[in-house]
């Protein structure tokens, strides 16, 4: 990232990687799609569209204007002026009759779904003979946005690169170098002449650019083999990675025999794989390569029914079944990728049992079944994807964690009824629709193709002073404007204060708390805080947005007492159903060891406290709020999972004794920017 | 659009999903079909696939409508009104892709801009809908459609006819349609009002066995390598499928429902507590077709217990945090009631 630690060799490396990737989005549209460029604007990201822009016209496509620009429609000025129907072209049409074209989507992550599903719909059906590059100027350590790279676009555009960190005599360097000839290549404008492929369009200028027609019957000359081999350490390679996907394997393949043509291999070789599993497979990665159990026998792969993927495994009964079923193998012993990814939080303990009690969610965190194991794979493979790994990726109980933390956040539509929030466009007015403004233009345009049909006859325009020169205007022709805004979320902490719970690790659970703080300090998320000691609950913070007072509320948290959950757990159906009744979406963190021993009515006595405890658990259940139940204590027992059964929280045992101060960075990896911080 | 589709039959797995989509295509009354599940899982090649592989229709000749020759009586105004009569021609099974941001005009037709404009004319001009009378209407990622369009094509998807009342127009044209949603449940919810109004529902879920993966990545590289040649070689097994499916429309009539067989279908709906008739027409409209594809004279119990999945694990009530379940309460309620495959 900053300087001092500025790796010459890596940044030429990436650099490298990322022409590459260019290069193989430009000579293969129709199998690969395009490439995506994460980063921001900035010389490095200007000296590679330079590039492309040599060979190639650049259709520019923002992300702002983009439903506009792929909005097929008539051009009312133009055909009111032609008297015949013009239509506006959309942007893709352009592109399909222009193949030597390059799509170049700007802001890609703020492209809208629609915008978005309409891009890959052209992508699957049409003749994909235009590559798409895609600028993604998200932060990728901020969990707000989804990651343009699940997007319906992202995932069909087969390359990812973070833009290179270079300085700028690095980026002189490497840019004359990179296209005199680079080591992993021969200078890309050769190798593509060299492999005749024609494809590409010939070298000089835009004149003699030649139409690509990947699909036409004049087929290119037979495309380099890839040895079943390879195929089957990239299939591994993406099912340890955790990639659902089907596309990623099926690009990653692709890009190998691109790249062994490119390269002149037949049949491609390990690098070839190597380098696109770097490109195509690292970035989509859900987990590290390493981070499953190593399976009894890697070699023996049989099409058994998996137990796990059985319509029996209902993450309610999950936790129970799976803290039973621990494995006993001890992984990763061996077999660490020697090219350690540096994890920004420290090393995660894999300790086994953690992972597996984690409940899978519906249908991530693939079953571990006849494993793909990083064993099974060649070690200069792991190696080459691990280099290229996303920063955040601790370990599946991190990326889970994470995920709870983040999923509820804030996809989805929105209300689209709002009148204030991002503009989306114009609609006609719908009962009900007050406070609304009107769009004139979107209005006078609706008018415009009935004029001929309204003049004749009545209605004001004909009684007015000049008849001729004014716009007929009716009712039905308003057009109002839409805004869509975003739902917020407010995440409510239930912390355990009792005095078991300050004897276990209170101090860990602050520490974890106010890494999550930050992070929804960074969505704009709304946090409240409610503990509960002693006799009863308090809410210690209700619902804001300010960070200060959250840290505040958080230092000054008292600890000591009877654990009265029943009581914690009424306060927070009251939160959180308050939240839920403002249309917000409302997410509760609990962490307690689960053991009450106050009932709701002040007294002490276990049984009643737990039945009490448990009861209440059954009213949060109905909120409809998320929950995520954090197990504190040191050996996490049954009963906790039950209760967190019984609201259906997602469970989660904290890493017992070793990994205990794991925590914080755990949580944090759902806040990178948090976790960073001190170090 | 010159792209060959990949072929229905070399699709890897997800029966379920293949199952469905047969099944509507048998009985299109079943009532559209909705398909959750992450990307990649092969949903949208699956619709495609099959659209593919359903033989062409016969049209009037010139019809926006797609109006069919054989059903003088149902005709469009436009192909009444022709002298002399339209002549028949073959049409591919029509799929329309309903794009998310599609306006309401562009669905159900709208005022005929280009004639206002520059003749001056009030003319109808078809939309969606009327395109994909008779095909398949797909929506990709429905969960992401404004409410007021999934209602609207629900609506339609029912009742078969397209009712257009604004811009002065007043037209109502046929519209018969096969309407498949797909979607990613994580970006976001369908409201469980209109979640029950799909007929039969699917989850799917990218294999985790590692040489079934293998086997889609060497196909769909086989695929996109030679697209003409793969299409070929599959192309006996997707004629079979094809002819399994024409033949299954005809013998829908002569599949018989004792009624004993309509009791266990309602013992079940209630075992289940879904909401309304709805679930018990469609469980047995689908264990119809299931009966039909196989040729069998008579609905049985294991015809009912393999489509009950589908056709009502979207009719439960409703458990916001969890419907994961749902998949297992649908079994264990046909294992409680004892019904034998």
């Amino acid at each position: 990232m900053s300087l001092p630690l500025h790796d010459a060799d890596a940044a030429r490396q990436d650099w490298q990687a990322t022409v590459i990737a260019i290069d193989l989005a430009l000579a293969a549209p129709g199998s690969l799609g395009g490439v995506v460029l994460s980063g921001r604007h900035g010389p490095v990201r200007d000296a590679l569209l330079a590039r492309i822009a040599r060979h190639h016209r650049i259709e520019r496509l923002a992300a702002g204007s983009a439903d506009e620009a792929l909005e097929q429609g008539l051009d009312v000025a133009g055909t009111l002026g032609a008297g015949r129907a013009v239509r506006r072209r959309t942007v893709l049409e352009r592109l399909d009759a222009d193949p030597g074209a390059v799509l170049l989507i700007i802001g890609a992550e703020r492209l809208s779904t629609r915008a978005g599903s309409r891009l890959a719909r052209w992508l699957d059906d049409g003749d994909r003979r235009v590559p798409v590059v895609a600028l993604d100027e998200g932060d990728e350590s901020s969990p707000d946005a989804p990651a343009f790279i699940e997007s319906a676009l992202g995932e069909r555009l087969a390359m990812h690169v973070r833009l290179p960190e270079l300085t700028l005599a690095e980026l002189q360097a490497h840019s004359g170098e990179a296209l005199l000839g680079g080591a992993l290549l021969p200078a890309p404008d050769d190798a593509l002449a060299a492999a005749g492929d024609e494809r590409y369009g010939a070298a000089n200028g835009p004149s003699n650019r030649t139409p690509r027609h990947p699909a036409a019957p004049d087929r290119p000359e037979p495309r380099p083999d890839v040895p079943d081999e390879r195929i089957r350490e990239l299939v591994h390679l993406a099912h340890a990675l955790g990639i659902r996907s089907a596309r990623a394997p099926v690009a990653a393949l692709a890009a190998t025999r691109e790249l062994a043509s490119l390269n002149g291999h037949s049949p491609a070789t390990l690098d070839d794989s190597a380098l696109a599993a770097r490109l195509v497979l690292a970035p989509r990665a859900a987990q590290r390569p390493d981070a499953e159990p190593a399976p009894a026998d890697p070699g023996e792969e049989h099409a058994e029914a998996d137990p796990a993927n059985d319509p029996a495994s209902d993450p309610a009964s999950d936790p129970a079944n799976a803290s039973v079923a621990e494995p006993s193998a001890e992984p990763e012993t061996a077999q660490r990728p020697e090219t350690d990814t540096p994890a920004p939080t420290g090393e995660h303990d894999p300790d086994p049992s953690v992972r597996e009690d984690t409940p899978a969610s519906d249908a991530d965190a693939p079953a571990p079944m006849n494993e793909p194991s990083a064993q099974a794979l060649p070690e200069r493979l792991v190696a080459a994807v691990s280099a290229a790994l996303p920063p955040n990726l601790l370990g599946s109980l991190a990326s889970d964690l994470g995920r709870t933390g983040r999923t509820p956040g804030r996809r989805g539509n929105g209300a689209t009824r709002a009148v204030r929030g991002r503009p989306a466009g114009v609609t006609r007015p719908r009962s009900g629709d007050h406070g609304r403004r009107l769009d004139i233009v979107a209005t006078l345009k609706a008018a415009v193709p009935w004029q001929r049909l309204r003049t004749p006859t009545d209605g004001p325009a004909a009684g007015s002073t000049s008849g001729q020169a004014r716009l007929a205007v009716r009712p039905s022709d308003f057009r109002v404007r839409r805004h869509v805004q975003p739902l917020r979320t407010t995440t409510v902490f239930i912390v355990d204060a009792s005095g078991s719970a300050a004897m276990h690790r209170i101090g860990e659970a602050k520490g974890a708390l106010e890494a999550v703080l930050a992070e929804c300090y960074v969505r704009r998320d709304r946090v409240a805080l409610i503990s509960f000691r002693g006799a009863g609950a308090t809410l210690e913070l209700p619902p804001t947005r300010s960070l200060a007072r959250a840290r505040r509320a958080l230092v000054g948290l008292a600890a000591g007492g009877g654990t009265p959950i029943a009581a914690g757990l009424d306060l927070a159906s009251d939160v959180l159903d308050d939240i839920v009744r403002n249309g917000e979406r409302a997410v509760g963190i609990i962490m307690s060891d689960g053991r009450a021993n106050v009932a709701r009515n002040g007294l002490g006595g276990r049984p009643a406290a737990q039945a009490d405890a448990e009861h209440a658990a059954e009213r949060l259940a109905g909120v409809g709020a998320r929950l995520l139940f954090v197990d504190t204590a040191p050996r996490p027992r049954p009963i906790a999972a039950q209760l967190a059964a019984r609201m259906r929280a997602r469970y989660l045992p904290l890493p017992s004794r070793g990994g205990a101060q794991a925590l914080p960075g755990l949580l944090a990896a759902a806040a990178p920017d948090a976790g960073r911080a001190p170090a | 659009m010159s792209r060959p589709v990949f072929p229905f039959t070399a699709i890897v797995g997800q029966q379920s999903m293949i199952l469905a989509l047969e099944l509507s295509a048998v009985d299109a009354g079943i009532g559209g079909v909705l398909v959750l599940g992450d990307r990649g899982t092969g949903k949208t090649t699956a619709m495609r696939a099959l659209a593919a592989l359903l033989p062409p229709i016969s049209v009037n000749e010139g019809c926006r409508f797609q109006c069919d020759p054989g059903t003088p009586a149902q005709w469009c105004d436009a192909c009444r009104a022709r002298e002399p009569q339209p002549a028949a021609v073959e049409r591919p099974t029509p799929v329309i892709d309903l794009p998310l941001g599609a306006s309401e005009d562009r669905v159900t037709g709208a005022l005929d801009i280009e004639r206002a404009l520059t003749l001056g004319e009030k003319a109808f001009e078809p939309g969606l809908l009327a395109d994909a009378h008779r095909g398949f209407l797909y929506v990709d990622e429905v969960n992401l459609l404004e409410d007021h369009l999934v209602d609207l094509l629900l609506d339609v998807a029912v009742s078969g006819i397209n009712v257009v009342e604004r811009d002065g127009l007043s037209i109502r044209h046929a519209a018969r349609f096969l309407l498949i949603g797909s979607g990613n449940p994580e970006e976001g919810e369908l409201r469980p009002q209109l979640l029950d109004r799909f007929g039969l529902s699917i989850d799917v879920d990218t294999p985790d066995d590692i040489d079934e993966r293998m086997l889609i990545v060497r196909r769909r590289d086989a695929f996109e390598r030679d697209p003409e040649g793969f299409v070929a070689q599959w192309a006996a097994e997707d004629a079979a499928v094809r002819e399994r499916i024409l033949m299954g429309r005809t013998w829908l009539d002569r599949v018989t429902v004792s009624d004993q067989a309509l009791r266990r279908i309602t013992e079940l709906c209630l075992a289940l507590g879904t909401d309304g008739l709805r679930g018990e027409l469609t469980l047995l409209r689908a264990a119809r077709a299931l009966a039909a594809l196989e040729q069998a004279e008579q609905l049985d119990e294991s015809h009912i217990i393999r489509v009950a999945p589908m056709a009502l694990r979207h009719r439960l009530r409703r458990d916001p945090l969890d419907d994961t379940g749902s998949q297992l309460r649908v079994q264990r309620a046909i294992d409680t009631l004892g019904l034998a495959a």
